[in-house]
């Protein structure tokens, strides 16, 4: 379809998802990266992650939790930022839509 | 003997409450988008607890508690790895792909590529991976009510099968939906009630259980490396677990049951929350049986740990023979039930859609068919399907096939993640990359899952039980390179398409 190209090569659009692209990559690359400590850390820093940090919650428990809380915290940040996409999506197509009258 | 009833009741009410969900939805299954995606009608929470209810399988359940029961902290840490996964999933792949799919993952990497080439192999990767997932399933079920309740592995392997036939057949993906919603709550209920329990015996203090658990089995228990003796074996199965999740065909599929990106947003959030309560709560399930029941008791009754939740639930309901214990034992045994047949379910008619809707009615049919046989040829697949699956339950009996969720998993990552990726956000991707790097990923983790100790044991050629660390690398490089090598498209308008749908939501599928 037209519109498709039309809005596709429009400024708007661009810029929206460049907007997308900026955020969501950088975040899910680091949290990849992140991630990926935990085994690291439980392969090659023993001690650290057996070390109590209070009373019997070693560090490697916390470090583990603490997991769940960023996901969780990540995913309430996304949603946020997808709610301003989407209305940035919205405008966008009325726009188109009133210039094509329809 | 009252205890026996008592388990035959609960068995009856699951059972009836999901054939009355059964008859509710056949009503509602009159077409092929009725039958895959139940008219997309479901809302944000709704899909949210069906995806928990599809990805919380009696491993998650009875296997991770067991992990966590006899090797402690590893057991947690290969918990943590289970959530982490739907980031990648609810930042780059949930919404896109609702926008721009109509019934199956080939349906986006169709949208712009070749699609007959590219149907037919994303086709097969995604019956691989289901068929794997299956047989794990299958053999774990058979295996675990056989001990819960005592009926012989293969009428335990034919009643699972008979239902997941019964539930899709009819009900198509509304009833599947349903009985994976009820199946969450079933779960999550007996979960937090064990964990209630186990809470008033420790003071609803985890250091005092952690300090039990360090009197009791020694202070190793709460460190890592009783389980992961090499740390590369873990990083490797970590990359699997997190790159994978957004790569499970069963999973995927859930996204086009709700009417819009913004509720499959919404159901990844549910689902998020869901299932990370959920893991956070069986790592304590898993330590509270490693105090109160002891590692030795539960080999004893399970080398592979099975068996570390339902022997802690009797023994807060009040230890063997007891009326409670037996009576909280067998909750435990009916919600692993639920549980099993919720995401046998979800498998079926995943299958279905990745034969019937890609191989027959587009590369067989070239999209010409008929609605009407549509719909017939999707619910003899799922027939077919299902009774493949008891059959291939039956014939693997008394196989070790633990390591096969985690080969679904790297396959999922391998095979189907680098092409989901590039088809959705790379200009210059193409069919030969495609196709090829589908195969590669594929090819990879299978063979070197052959190769490894899970399978060679230890004549292993390849030192670790899972090949995300090298399968997965290999597929996203073999997509790169082979679309470097192969023609570009040529179809800018298509591109631009497929970019202005998944990221504005016009003209996708209602």
């Amino acid at each position: 379809m037209e519109k498709y190209s039309e809005i596709a090569r429009s400024k708007e659009f661009h810029k929206l998802k460049q907007a997308k692209m900026l955020f969501i990559w950088p975040v899910v690359i680091l949290f990849l990266l992140y991630y990926l400590s935990l085994p690291l850390l439980a392969g090659y820093a023993k001690p650290l992650m057996g070390s109590y940090v209070f009373s019997y919650v070693t560090f490697g428990y916390l470090y583990g939790v603490l997991f769940y809380f960023v996901a969780w915290g990540l995913a309430y940040w996304y949603v946020r930022k997808a709610r301003q996409f989407d209305h940035e999506a919205q405008t966008l197509l009325s726009h188109y839509d009133e210039k094509k009258g329809a | 003997m009252g205890v026996d009833l008592f388990g035959v009741i609960l068995f009856v009410a699951i059972v009836g409450l999901t054939m009355y969900v059964t008859y509710w939805a056949s009503k509602r299954n009159k077409s092929t988008s009725d039958f895959y995606t139940a008219s997309r009608s479901l809302t944000g929470w709704q899909n949210g607890m069906a995806i928990a209810g599809d990805y919380l399988s009696a491993a998650s359940f009875l296997g991770i508690a067991g992990l966590v029961a006899l090797n402690g902290y590893d057991g947690f840490m290969y918990a943590v790895g289970w959530l982490m996964g739907y980031i990648v999933v609810l930042f780059i792949v949930a919404e896109p792909l609702r926008n721009s799919g109509k019934y199956t993952l080939a349906d986006v990497l169709a949208y712009r590529l070749k699609p007959i080439p590219v149907r037919m192999i994303a086709a097969v990767v995604t019956l691989v991976i289901t068929l794997v997932y299956m047989v794990a399933q299958m053999v774990g079920a058979g295996a675990i009510i056989q001990l819960l309740v005592g009926i012989p592995y293969e009428l335990s392997v034919l009643i699972i099968g008979a239902l997941m036939i019964i539930y899709v057949l009819f009900g198509g993906m509304l009833a599947t939906s349903w009985v994976q919603i009820i199946k969450a709550v079933l779960l999550m209920f007996a979960t937090i009630t064990m964990l209630l329990f186990l809470g008033f015996l420790f003071g609803f203090n985890p250091s005092k259980l952690f300090e039990m658990v360090a009197v009791e089995n020694g202070p190793q228990f709460l460190q890592p490396g009783l389980l992961y003796k090499n740390p590369l074996d873990l990083l490797s199965l970590g990359i699997a677990l997190i790159l994978g999740t957004a790569g499970l065909p069963h999973i995927l599929i859930r996204f086009y049951t709700v009417p819009s990106a913004q509720e499959a947003r919404k159901s990844v959030i549910w689902a998020m929350g869901i299932i990370g309560v959920f893991y956070i709560m069986i790592a304590f399930i898993g330590f509270g049986s490693s105090v109160l029941v002891g590692p030795e008791v539960i080999r004893a009754a399970d080398q592979g740990g099975n068996m570390a939740a339902p022997l802690l639930a009797q023994y807060l309901g009040g230890g063997v023979g007891t009326l409670g214990g037996e009576m909280f034992m067998a909750v435990i045994a009916a919600v692993s039930f639920a549980t099993i047949v919720a995401v046998v379910a979800g498998l079926v008619i995943t299958a279905s859609g990745a034969f019937a809707h890609d191989i027959y009615t587009n590369v067989i049919k070239r999209g010409k068919a008929e609605e009407k046989k549509q719909f017939r040829v999707a619910r003899y697949t799922a027939l077919v399907v299902g009774a493949a699956s008891i059959l291939i339950g039956i014939l693997a009996k008394g196989q070790n096939v633990a390591y096969l969720v985690a080969l679904a998993f790297a396959i999922a990552a391998s095979a189907n993640l680098p092409v989901i990726i590039f088809s959705l956000y790379w200009k210059r991707f193409n069919t030969t990359g495609a196709v090829v790097g589908m195969l590669v990923g594929l090819v990879s983790a299978v063979t070197l899952v052959v190769l490894g100790p899970s399978v060679m044991q230890e004549n292993a050629i390849f030192p670790l039980a899972n090949p995300g660390i090298i399968s997965v690398p290999l597929g996203f490089f073999a997509s790169f390179l082979f679309t470097l090598l192969g023609k570009p498209e040529a179809n800018e308008e298509k591109y631009e398409e497929l970019m202005v749908r998944a990221n504005t939501g016009l003209g996708t599928e209602l």
